[in-house]
């Protein structure tokens, strides 16, 4: 093969997820830690603007899901495109925005509340270009500023501006993350097990953004085991198993089949 | 090189000013040209030891500081076989090591702690047969233990040097250092390169080895890059506050150590190093997140 159709191929195959894609799409991707194939053959493509639920075992490659979708991980094949673009230039574009679970963070970590979701910000002040993108973030322009307080008001957060972190309950931990996703002000949000242990009231707060961030056209990803909530809020949910068993609405897919073929038995829905 | 050496004249002289503002029992050791060399060379590895401190501190890499440490051995040995300032060989060895330690738990099954364990001790070893044949043990003393106070004009410009890059990269990537170390998944998700982050960090903490050689010695600068930054810890809650007070605790006990080494007839690289623990104590003990205090933070007013 020459260049020239080697560099015509390459265009075509970027074209590919363009024309069908809507949110994100995988064409058959595969994933593996150290030889071991985590994810093989995946392949789907979502609508914007929805509530996604991501269930399935554990080491069913969710996670891994996530890793490749904010760029911690390259696929070991497929390709995976995000608003019919590369990984790549959708992180740039700060397209995707990322809640962590509890045990990811190190809660001791020097930081205050406000400090976590001016973070979120980074992505805009580096955008933005200039002197100030390159200076520590207390430099940022007033209204990175003002659009972290903001954040932090709609989890209702405010209160707790100048926190350290490692002070906050499981559930207020929980919103200041979320502030930061909103913050950031991205398309995509990726949620991994943001119900984990959180109280009524926070719940509460977590379903109001998102049904907010649903109107505003965002579409949502959340990694989840409360099968009551996925029925009550998602809008698609995905049964994965080192590969996309079943996606589609919520009452169609939640069948007592599907979860076995998902869980091999060893779990049922049940209230 | 002579501008460069001109220039470092100048810094020891602006230091000079402060020092000769205190009164004489604590100026006089100073008035020595090989005490002053010692004070700035002192400072600058105080300075840049306190700010990597708080990243390696954060980030879990005292382990790595050791395993970096240990590795520039053998590029001291082959640097003075070749006849080039050994802060050039120290660097290549040290960068060689830490990158094959990256690339180790990268690809293979072998995890990190025994990644670091393996390339470090190999490297050290290869160092300690190559010195056994060429250099004294007095040689091999001074580069494992430190000696600040024979430090010549060439080596301070080069640790000055190595200082002036260290800064102006903390500075500069301040943000990606912070989220690298705080939530690198956040990092990633918003566009920063954290394989980058990474081996750039690994090569700032690998340059600040290397211009502390001469002022700890190898076998105790990792405690200058762990014992600043968990003092700070020990007193606050956000990174700029505790880079800031890491750096105090550096540079005042890199200061006060010499002239206590000085004015004792002791070696001055442990003597600097007791003086940081002396702070990091009652840091520990009365610090608002150490021992005493601790139990406060966990009660939280409810919203």
């Amino acid at each position: 093969m020459n260049d020239a159709t080697g560099l015509r191929q390459r265009e075509l195959t970027r074209q590919i997820p363009r024309s069908y894609a809507g949110t994100v799409a995988a064409n058959a991707v595969s994933a593996a830690y150290d030889r071991d194939l985590v994810l093989r053959d995946m392949s789907f493509s979502l609508d914007p603007g929805q509530l996604v639920a991501i269930v399935g075992p554990n080491g069913a490659g969710k996670s891994t899901l996530f890793k490749l979708l904010t760029g911690i991980k390259k696929p070991a094949g497929g390709t995976v495109s995000v608003f019919g673009d590369t990984v790549y230039r959708a992180r740039r574009n700060n397209r995707i925005a990322y809640v962590p679970q509890e045990a990811e963070i190190d809660w001791d970590y020097p930081v205050v509340v406000h400090d976590v979701v001016l973070s979120g910000r980074f992505g805009r002040i580096r955008e933005e270009g200039g002197l100030r993108s390159i200076l520590p973030p207390r430099f940022a322009a007033r209204r990175h500023h003002e659009a972290s307080a903001a954040a932090l008001g709609s989890v209702g957060m405010s209160d707790y501006a100048d926190r350290p972190i490692g002070a906050l309950s499981g559930g207020q931990k929980k919103r200041v993350f979320l502030a930061r996703a909103i913050a950031q002000e991205a398309d995509l949000l990726l949620l991994d097990e943001p119900l984990a242990g959180i109280d009524r009231a926070t719940e509460s707060v977590f379903f109001d953004v998102l049904v907010e961030l649903k109107s505003a056209g965002k579409t949502v990803l959340m990694i989840t085991h409360d099968f009551p909530t996925v029925e009550e809020f998602a809008d698609t949910v995905m049964l994965l198993s080192r590969s996309v068993i079943e996606i589609g609405p919520p009452a169609e897919i939640l069948t007592d089949e599907n979860l076995e073929r998902t869980y091999h038995g060893s779990v049922r829905r049940g209230r | 090189m002579k501008a460069l050496e001109s220039l470092v004249q100048t810094l020891i002289d602006i230091v000079m000013w402060f020092v000769n503002l205190l009164p004489p029992v604590l100026s006089d050791p100073f008035q020595y040209a090989f005490m002053q060399r010692a004070l700035l060379t002192s400072l600058v590895v105080g300075v840049i030891c306190g700010v990597l401190s708080c990243y390696i501190v954060l980030k879990r890499w005292a382990l790595l500081g050791d395993a970096v440490s240990h590795a520039v051995l053998p590029g001291v040995a082959i640097a003075y076989l070749l006849g080039l300032p050994f802060s050039v060989g120290a660097f290549i060895s040290g960068a060689l090591t830490s990158l094959g330690i990256g690339a180790l738990e990268r690809n293979t099954r072998i995890k990190s702690d025994s990644a670091m364990g393996l390339m470090f001790t190999g490297a050290f070893a290869l160092g300690v047969v190559i010195i056994s044949r060429i250099a004294s043990s007095t040689h091999l003393m001074h580069i494992l233990f430190g000696n600040v106070l024979g430090v010549r004009m060439e080596a301070l410009t080069w640790t000055v040097l190595a200082g002036a890059v260290t800064l102006f990269f903390a500075f500069r990537y301040y943000k990606e250092f912070l989220l690298f170390s705080f939530d690198p998944t956040h990092a990633s998700a918003i566009g920063m390169n954290t394989a980058a982050i990474h081996y750039g960090l690994m090569l700032l903490l690998t340059l600040t080895i290397v211009a502390s050689l001469e002022t700890v010695g190898i076998v105790l600068v990792v405690a200058m890059l762990i014992i600043p930054g968990s003092t700070a810890n020990m007193l606050v809650n956000s990174l700029p506050r505790m880079i800031a007070i890491s750096v105090a605790v550096g540079a005042v006990s890199s200061a006060l150590g010499l002239y206590l080494s000085f004015l004792l007839n002791v070696a001055s690289g442990g003597t600097i190093v007791l003086v940081t623990f002396a702070f990091f104590v009652p840091a520990l003990v009365f610090g608002p997140n150490g021992l005493l205090f601790r139990r406060r933070r966990i009660t939280v007013a409810p919203a």
